[in-house]
């Protein structure tokens, strides 16, 4: 009766660590999702740490602005976005969500810089 | 009068700042490349093909931004190793370069030479005669050259065990082709 409770424990641990663990690694490939009013309100805040650079953001807005010939777009004005594809199949007004690297805020142009960016939607 | 010459003077600055405006030139896909040009297994080289900058041909002052994050090595480990040992973009995210043009004639495209001021590392480097090739041509303005930087300049450490494989010497590549802005 003793080992079966032992036998219980251990089961019981190793369950709470695998859920756990799993939790932690998949909740570390999943990426941060905000409108970029809402991310250009919040880098605002404090520009010296600029919190997300280096990561991978999907972002919501409306497209103000197309250069198809260097395969980029801007979102709701201040938010630059570097295409992967080389076919960007949005027009200006529309609203997408788009997936890319956050490299930092431009302060020569005003802007905030994403590369390698996807078009989700 | 008075007033009237008041609104003269409004109407200088106005075109003054309309006409230093339709001046400038930009790029957001400009091309940064440094390679180490030492023949190794993995060579020691990288792209940033999201560097920004602004020239001004009536000022002759130029400024060049690149994001440490937007350098692209072959092999990720490398580039792992570069960002979090070496650059250590965290703390300092941004190499800046600016600086004026020497002599410049929007007319003639030939080699010209910069000095400026080199912000990487968190180190401001002067820098003097830096020979860049500017061509005008179909209303883009392209600035292009190759240079060399010392890393030990921008205090940066190599460890000895590495140091044949790191040279302290890196050359650098840069290409921008710059439009007429139209914001």
């Amino acid at each position: 009766m003793k080992s079966f409770f032992y036998i219980f424990i251990v089961v019981i641990i190793s369950l709470i660590s695998f859920i756990y663990l799993n939790n932690w690694l998949s909740g570390n490939d999943e990426p941060i999702k905000l409108t970029s009013t809402d991310f250009i309100e919040s880098v605002e805040k404090d520009f010296k740490t600029d919190k997300y650079k280096g990561l991978t953001i999907i972002l919501n807005g409306y497209v103000t602005s197309l250069d198809l010939d260097n395969s980029s777009l801007f979102l709701d004005n201040n938010v630059y976005c570097k295409v992967l594809k080389k076919n960007i199949n949005v027009k200006v007004g529309d609203n997408i969500d788009i997936r890319g690297k956050y490299l930092g805020y431009d302060s020569l142009l005003d802007e905030f810089r994403f590369e390698n960016c996807s078009i989700i939607n | 009068m008075k007033l009237f010459k008041s609104y003269l003077i409004f109407l200088f600055f106005l075109f003054a700042h309309l006409l230093n405006s339709q001046d400038r030139y930009i790029t957001r896909s400009g091309i940064i490349k440094f390679d180490s040009r030492i023949e190794s297994i993995v060579p020691i080289k990288a792209v940033n093909n999201s560097v920004s900058a602004i020239f001004n041909p009536s000022t002759r002052d130029m400024a060049v931004l690149s994001f440490i994050r937007g350098f692209n090595f072959e092999n990720s480990l490398m580039e792992e190793h570069f960002n979090e040992n070496y650059a250590e973009s965290d703390q300092y995210p941004k190499a800046f370069f600016k600086g004026t043009i020497k002599n410049f004639s929007i007319s003639k495209s030939k080699k010209y030479f910069f000095d400026g001021l080199l912000f990487f590392h968190g180190v401001e480097k002067k820098i003097t005669n830096l020979p860049l090739y500017v061509e005008n041509k179909d209303n883009q303005i392209s600035i292009s050259g190759v240079f060399s930087l010392l890393v030990s300049d921008f205090n940066i450490k190599i460890p000895k065990i590495v140091r044949k494989k790191i040279p302290n010497k890196i050359y650098v590549e840069l290409n921008l082709i710059l439009n007429k802005l139209n914001k």
